[in-house]
């Protein structure tokens, strides 16, 4: 079955491939034919063209064009056989449809003092914005203004003039290129002719705008290496609140799973005393750090408990390990209560005091049952982290902010920013994957 | 302070034991008393929830007692003040369940006690397991896995682990109830073997057979007391009680 649709979706790709390329060789194919056929009095060919020939009233040659080929009564075109009474034969033949030889018309190009941010002038616009498509009539000075596609055409009895500006923000140029001919052309020759001018001085490589955001945004003065310190810094501040994290929640998740499990049973006495203080104090670690932003936690680090320090990565690493500790417990605590009652008990019963219990046996299994967990919270505090720059610290984030405050362009930074963490969540959730297949397997 | 027991000098003394759950509505243990003399085997059976397998675990204080005395080699270990963990190297378990750690191999599952507890040295301690691995014909299972083992190997090793740290007593919780048949016979094969080479055995357990070859008295449980007990003999063939007839009639 698959290899049917795969065959049929081949077929149908063929075809069209071929019909795309029917069309294009007819398009093409009469693109420079500018032989006309006239049967029947009805003209065969392309577009409107000129038409050759000569009237028989003087002999001499009349420049007629064609406007519409179905009314070729506009025309009348002889070979220049005359019959035996001199009067006119009118028959088929072939015309050379080439326009005969105009006023090509003139352009200008010029330099103009380029203002950024600008994107229209006096008498124009700039390329890009190609914005405005209708008519504006200022019959005073009995000009027409009509602005096309970023140009703007300026019609009179005499003239047609198309302009537009030419701007490379990159390279600082701004140019200004006109045509115009006289007013017997249409404004799509002028149109026709400016564009033939503009490919030629558009200034640099032709650029697309993409590309030179692109520039702009990272190439120009080492601009990406704000991305990549900021890359190193947030890699740095995960990873060390990932293992901060972890020493925390390993601490904590062994106290309240202590406490669930064995408080009932244990003699009343000093010992079950503290474990039920640590225990309180636990329970309010947990509830605080995960009843707040880790946003706030981390400026009140910043401004208020380290005040008189400014190393901001520091005090980031230290507020994220807490807060990713919390969440780390709750998960290693589940790991803990999943591991077999039995084991804690053979453990106790070879003599192992709990602690020993918990360290050789106990945790060791709870790590391996919630290592993919923990490593969902790495791929988590990855773009936690992204709110460091509250602080002042040179993360990814920030980076892509200070190039947009260079720049002004918002695009190519946030998108960039955005891709980098993405390409880094999906680099470590394939990590985990791996990982999570190597443990089931390795199953024991 | 352990004192060189001789051969029927009594090794643990159980007096008035009890055992309350949930603020006294279930008495699991109500009121034992029984003396344990070293070197013998002695095999607890009953029906379940009688309270034989609670019994077994608060010898070695698995189960907290909720009233009475234990006294093993001649220390309280029911006192809130004695370090239970010392004593409990001596009394080696073995449960329904095997309960080897997953996350080591069977050498390492033996030697771990060893060294960490009994300060031994890793040679040493390898060694004695190897030993111990020859005995029960699983010396070639060394480096593997328990995920790799069988019921009856993963028993036979759990049976050798306690004995790694050269207990005084073995306790084993019906050790042979979740092994399949075919199984069965090999475990209790180890278990017979420990048990004439001297080593003091307590046994919850159903096998009857086992408590006939090697058994030295079998006590009975129901509704948390100790209702009869005797030699093997006497209390299979003729037992005074009606509750253990009619135990021993569903049974064998």
């Amino acid at each position: 079955m698959k290899s049917k649709s795969r065959k049929g979706l081949k077929c149908l790709l063929a075809v069209a491939a071929v019909a795309v390329i029917a069309v294009i060789v007819y398009f093409t194919s009469f693109h420079n034919a500018d032989i006309l056929k006239i049967e029947n009095g009805k003209v065969k060919g392309i577009k409107p063209t000129w038409l050759v020939g000569t009237t028989v009233e003087n002999g001499q040659e009349t420049y007629v064009k064609i406007g519409d080929a179905s009314a070729p009564k506009d025309y009348k075109a002889v070979s220049g056989a005359e019959d035996t009474d001199g009067d006119p034969i009118t028959t088929n033949f072939v015309f050379v449809g080439k326009k005969p030889e105009q006023n090509p018309g003139t352009v200008t190009v010029e330099p103009y003092p380029w203002k950024p941010g600008v994107s229209e002038y006096d008498e124009g616009f700039l390329l890009e914005t190609g914005e405005g498509d209708g008519f504006t009539a200022d019959a005073s000075d009995g000009e027409l203004y009509k602005f096309y596609g970023g140009l703007r055409e300026v019609v009179t009895e005499e003239e047609r003039t198309s302009t537009v500006f030419l701007a490379s923000p990159y390279e600082d140029v701004c140019i200004k290129v006109t045509a115009s001919m006289p007013a017997d052309r249409e404004l799509d020759d002028v149109r026709t002719l400016l564009y033939a001018a503009v490919q030629k001085v558009t200034p640099g490589k032709q650029i697309s705008p993409l590309a030179a955001d692109f520039k702009l945004n990272f190439l120009d003065d080492s601009r990406w290496s704000y991305l990549l310190n900021g890359l190193l810094v947030t890699l740095e501040i995960t990873f060390a609140a990932v293992l901060l994290g972890v020493v925390i929640g390993v601490i904590v998740a062994t106290v309240r799973s202590t406490w669930d499990q064995n408080s009932e049973n244990m003699h009343k006495g000093p010992g079950r005393s503290i474990l039920g203080f640590f225990n309180g104090i636990c329970k309010i670690y947990l509830t605080v750090i995960r009843g707040t932003p880790v946003v706030i936690q981390l400026m009140i680090m910043y401004y208020i408990i380290f005040a008189s320090s400014r190393n901001g990565v520091l005090i980031a690493m230290l507020a994220f390990g807490i807060n990713s500790g919390a969440y780390v417990a709750e998960i290693i605590r589940g790991g803990i209560m999943s591991v077999d009652r039995g084991q804690l008990e053979a453990g106790r019963s070879l003599g192992f005091n709990y602690v020993q219990t918990m360290r050789h046996i106990i945790i060791p299994q709870a790590m391996k049952s919630v290592l993919p967990a923990l490593a969902n919270e790495f791929i988590v505090l990855l773009k936690e982290t992204s709110v460091s720059g509250y602080v002042a610290v040179k993360d990814l984030t920030k980076g892509g902010d200070i190039i947009r405050g260079v720049t002004y362009s918002a695009f190519m930074p946030l998108i960039a920013v955005a891709v980098i963490y993405l390409i880094m969540v999906m680099f470590f959730t394939w990590l985990v994957g791996k990982l999570e297949r190597r443990l089931r397997n390795s199953d024991h | 302070m352990t004192t060189e027991l001789k051969n029927n000098d009594v090794i643990i003394s159980v007096r008035g034991l009890e055992k309350h759950f949930k603020g006294g509505d279930i008495k699991a243990l109500n009121g034992v008393d029984t003396d344990i003399h070293k070197g013998e085997v002695l095999v607890v059976i009953g029906p379940s929830g009688s309270g034989k397998s609670t019994f077994l675990r608060c010898l070695n204080l698995l189960e907290m007692p909720t009233g009475g005395t234990i006294t093993f080699e001649g220390v309280d270990i029911t006192d809130p003040k004695v370090n239970i963990n010392i004593h409990r190297q001596k009394m080696g378990m073995v449960f329904q369940h095997f309960n080897l750690f997953p996350h080591m191999t069977v050498l390492r599952n033996m030697t771990i006690a060893p060294i960490q507890l009994l300060k031994k040295s890793k040679e040493e301690a390898e060694k004695k397991a190897m030993a111990l691995l020859e005995r029960v014909n699983l010396a070639d299972r060394a480096n593997a896995y328990p995920s790799q083992l069988s019921g009856g190997q993963k028993q036979r090793i759990a049976i050798v682990r306690a004995l790694c740290m050269e207990p005084e007593v073995m306790l084993f919780d019906e050790p042979t109830s979740a092994l399949d048949p075919e199984m069965v016979g090999e475990v209790l094969d180890v278990m017979k073997e420990l048990a004439r080479s001297g080593m003091t055995m307590v046994c919850v357990t159903h096998e009857m057979g086992f408590a006939r070859e090697v058994g030295d008295r079998v006590l009975f449980f129901d509704e948390g007391k100790i209702v009869e007990e005797g030699v093997p003999s006497e209390i299979f063939s003729s037992p005074k009680e009606q509750r253990t007839k009619d135990f021993l009639n569903k049974v064998l």
